[in-house]
């Protein structure tokens, strides 16, 4: 059983209209967000027991970062960007074609950044080597985030994306899986991270692969009501409490907002070998009631609402 | 969609995918350094003609390319079962040369409406099939997204193959029809919002024999609708059914059945069962479940290409308009 919580993270789902209980409410949400008070909501849950940002790379975050690094230089957070951000990709793409959409990122890069794209993108193209051009993909979009960050956030990991982590483990690509991985840690000397909805199945190829735990870190659903849990709730704590040592955030932990906090801490302290969670809120108070709760999981001192509807799990 | 429906394939039946066809050169190329031990093809019928052990086909090609590709399926190989993406053709005609095609020969057909899987509407289903509002009165009804606000490119925007309707529209056009079967009026307009060729946004009135009014507005030019949203209201003898991809909500005047009179609130994490692998949405992997379950078995699922015709129907009447 998990006594303490050694991470909680704050995620963007609710500063990018992210909600999986209600798409009405992820846009009253966004209508009253705005970059400045993104901001505040970040350095309150910095303050509050907070300690790391897990973001997607959503062009919403530059100007955030920007703000963050002007106003608070001694701001000092973990970054765990999560790429990539498939739904602008996808809109770009319907608009403009796949030619547009990389005129498009590669426009908003440095001269260097630019640069390793057309080098390290060319070469990739001419071998048609998926592997590489994930490896370059990655290196463009985290050059975009790492140049404007405030000066003492530091990167803790970089995360793929369900839908490339369940596609390639759909597919059994233990290759991918393997290049992206070492190519994060030797990068970026980093942990490789992994977002994913089928836990057991990817606990398995990695197992498989033998890849070492030790050099990546995963992030996947965990809450009472088995809300996006697949293949089931029990079978993700099986997989879970086989691996003592492994780094597991879980995320959708409030099941989108049908649990409070306190039910949801309740659960989470019953996990073996969970020790880090990430969510999501959209104001500073929810931020400051949240963080602190979580950092007092072992007491649960912190009053706790009886329902906490503003707070948002990560998807 | 070929990616998604065949990584949920892949994970279904334990192996990836071994045969695959793309026109393309880059990605087909693409294909084989992702797949070495699939066989990929840049013609399918090559596809067609050579492959003897395959047992299903799943379409996923643009919406014009549709009733070519079936056709050759069908007239090549008969005992193929066959899953196209939504809608099934361009058109009610194609459509239905596409039907009498497969008409007896007993190939198990199903096209991609997998709203019909999703935990929300087929609460929804149960609701209007058991009486539980009444009888159907008049509804409201939106498909809407927030993907053009400038002038697009390629097929999408041409006249014969794309607008809003084909685009936007199967979904809620087909749940419409799964309620309350085919209506026997239509009327409205068209907007081109930002698009030359084809139409941005759609107003369509419905008239059912049973009485039943009502409308739906289709439109990929809303904004703040960062994914596709479907939402249907409907008004009964007995109360109002609202449903969406979120929630499932029912106010009854008066018990029914098992349903109390009063306000019932059912929200996706609540109704969403866990399924053996999540890619997308869980009724992408619901409705792949049922196609295989009916290619094992030999059988029919629904929807099958007659019910995916109704819905092409129902388009053309909104297209004339």
């Amino acid at each position: 059983m998990a006594e303490h919580l050694d991470t909680v993270l704050i995620g963007d789902n609710p500063f990018i209209g992210v909600d999986h209980m209600s798409q009405d409410r992820a846009r009253e949400r966004l209508a009253l967000l705005n970059s400045e008070r993104e901001a505040r909501v970040l350095q309150t849950a910095f303050k509050n027991g907070a300690s790391g940002f897990v973001f997607s790379i959503h062009p919403t975050h530059l100007e955030v970062f920007r703000l963050l690094r002007e106003r608070d230089p001694d701001l000092s957070f973990d970054l765990y960007p999560l790429l990539p951000y498939a739904q602008g990709y996808v809109r770009t793409a319907t608009e403009k074609g796949m030619i547009g959409m990389l005129y498009d990122l590669i426009g908003q890069l440095s001269w260097g950044g630019k640069m390793k794209a057309l080098v390290g993108g060319g070469v990739s193209a001419l071998t048609m080597n998926p592997t590489k051009m994930l490896a370059t993909f990655v290196d463009l979009e985290i050059d975009r985030f790492l140049r404007v960050a405030p000066p003492r956030a530091k990167l803790k990991a970089v995360f793929l994306h369900e839908i490339i982590v369940d596609l390639a483990l759909a597919f059994q690509l233990k290759e991918i899986f393997e290049s992206y991985i070492s190519h994060v840690n030797d990068r970026y000397k980093v942990r490789a991270g992994l977002v994913t909805r089928n836990f057991p199945r990817l606990i398995q190829l990695i197992d498989d692969t033998g890849i070492s735990y030790d050099k990546i870190s995963l992030m996947t659903p965990f809450n009472k009501l088995g809300f996006q849990m697949n293949p089931s709730r029990e079978a993700c704590e099986r997989s879970l409490a086989q691996k003592p040592g492994i780094d597991v955030i879980a995320m959708s932990v409030l099941a989108a907002g049908m649990l409070n906090l306190k039910e949801a801490t309740e659960y989470i302290h019953g996990l073996e070998n969970l020790r880090s969670v990430v969510v999501g809120v959209s104001s500073e108070d929810h931020a400051v009631r949240t963080f602190q709760t979580l950092r007092k999981t072992s007491t649960l001192e912190a009053p706790i609402p009886q329902r906490a509807p503003e707070v948002l799990a990560r998807n | 969609m070929g990616l998604l429906h065949a990584g949920i394939h892949s994970a279904l039946n334990g192996e990836p995918v071994s045969v695959a066809a793309e026109t393309d050169g880059f990605l087909s190329k693409m294909a084989r350094k992702i797949l070495p031990n699939a066989r990929i093809y840049q013609d399918y019928k090559e596809m067609i003609e050579t492959e003897h052990d395959i047992e299903g086909i799943i379409v996923t090609t643009p919406i014009h390319t549709h009733t070519t590709i079936v056709s050759e399926i069908l007239r090549s190989k008969k005992h193929l079962g066959i899953f196209v993406e939504k809608p099934l053709s361009t058109n009610y005609d194609d459509a239905r040369k596409i039907c009498d095609a497969a008409k007896g020969s007993g190939v198990t057909n199903m096209v991609g409406f997998q709203k019909r899987f999703a935990a929300t509407f087929r609460r929804a289903k149960d609701a209007v099939a058991n009486d539980e509002i009444g009888t159907p009165q008049f509804f409201k009804s939106y498909s809407f997204m927030s993907d053009i606000f400038r002038k697009g490119q390629g097929w999408r925007f041409q006249p014969d193959s794309g607008g809003v309707t084909l685009e936007v529209g199967p979904h809620i056009l087909d749940l419409i029809i799964w309620l309350f079967g085919e209506p026997t009026i239509v009327s409205g307009f068209r907007k081109k919002l930002y698009s030359d060729e084809v139409e941005d946004y759609v107003h369509a009135a419905m008239q059912f024999g049973s009485g039943l009014n009502g409308y739906t507005d289709i439109s990929w030019s809303v904004r703040n609708y960062r994914l596709p949203e479907v939402f249907l209201e409907v008004n009964g003898t007995n109360g109002v059914l609202t449903v969406c991809d979120d929630y499932v909500k029912l106010q009854l005047d008066e018990d029914r059945g098992q349903t109390r009179a009063g306000t019932h609130m059912l929200r996706k994490p609540q109704l969403q069962p866990s399924v053996p692998f999540l890619l997308g949405d869980p009724e992408f992997c619901v409705e792949d479940q049922a196609f295989l379950q009916a290619l094992n078995e030999k059988g029919s699922v629904d929807p099958d290409f007659s019910a995916a015709a109704k819905v092409n129907s129902l388009m053309d009447k909104i297209r004339a308009m």
